[in-house]
């Protein structure tokens, strides 16, 4: 549930106070960026949308009407706009993008001593909307129909993005395990 | 869908994300005065885009009702068709652009 403050806080914003939506979108915004930074793997476009995300919210911000969780809300935007984003790609510059972002990622972890391990790099590898589907479902808890809504596809589908997601974590870890 | 044993795999899988939340922990709250800055301008740019695209409206209307009052005066035939044609191109389109991402979403 949201705090009353945050509440205060949207329906202030929604009338018209630049003070409340600045406080508004400054909480939120680790949380949109780690999800997605997770969402895309690639830190640099993260932060991109995130700034698109806070300027389409700071447009649509009077028709937030509190029926979820103002992240959720978010995500929900943020998600539209990564998928508005990839159908304007050429398939070539996406590639190049999506291993750049790899790439990022990885040295993140590394330059800091942490292990980038198999599992992140399988869920890297995934298709966006087979990671996109599992992230909401397996990570953020959301239904599919929740995740559904936010991917703008049926909840059937989201449940086969999941299953194939899954199948393919799945076969790359043990084709690791086996190689090892 | 989960499957036998998949338990284990979304509990690496959750273990791993957390992993990475905590990676990126130190993208702290961006300062307030930025903040505050990037709405201020992101309001003053969008006011500035609508009164842009409300002048861009107004001359759009203009030529189109000159054109419409010309072709009306002159050739009511054309006229006429130009009725038909421009709001059939315009399902045609909205038709083919659903198709498409009906067909998209399935490759996906």
């Amino acid at each position: 549930m949201m705090s009353e403050l945050a509440l205060g806080r949207i329906r202030q914003a929604q009338q018209g106070d630049t003070a409340a939506l600045a406080a508004l979108l400054r909480e939120h915004y680790p949380f949109l960026y780690k999800y997605l930074v997770k969402a895309t793997m690639n830190p640099a476009l993260a932060e991109e949308l995130a700034q698109d995300t806070m300027v389409r919210c700071m447009e649509r911000i009077g028709t937030y009407n509190g029926s979820s969780a103002f992240s959720s809300w978010l995500i929900t935007i943020a998600t539209r706009l990564y998928i508005d984003r990839k159908r304007r790609w050429k398939l070539e510059a996406q590639w190049q993008e999506q291993e750049q972002g790899r790439q990022a990622i990885r040295w993140q972890f590394e330059s800091r001593n942490l292990e980038w391990s198999e599992v992140l790099d399988a869920l890297s590898r995934l298709s966006t909307p087979q990671r996109m589907a599992v992230l909401l479902k397996h990570y953020y808890g959301y239904s599919y129909d929740e995740a559904g809504a936010m991917l703008q596809v049926p909840a059937g589908t989201v449940k086969s993005r999941v299953a194939a997601g899954l199948d393919q974590l799945r076969k790359e870890l043990r084709d690791d395990d086996e190689a090892r | 869908m989960t499957k036998p044993g998949d338990d284990n795999l979304l509990h690496k899988l959750q273990m791993e994300l957390e992993r990475m939340d905590e990676l990126y922990d130190e993208i702290s709250h961006p300062p307030v005065a930025d903040m505050e800055r990037f709405v201020a301008d992101e309001l003053l740019r969008r006011q500035r885009r609508q009164r842009r695209e409300l002048l861009l409206f107004i001359m759009a209307a203009l030529v189109l009702l000159s054109i419409f009052l010309a072709v009306l005066g002159y050739a009511p035939v054309v006229f006429l068709l130009l009725q038909v044609a421009f709001p059939s191109a315009v399902l045609l389109g909205l038709g083919a652009r659903r198709l498409a991402r009906r067909k998209e979403g399935a490759e996906e």
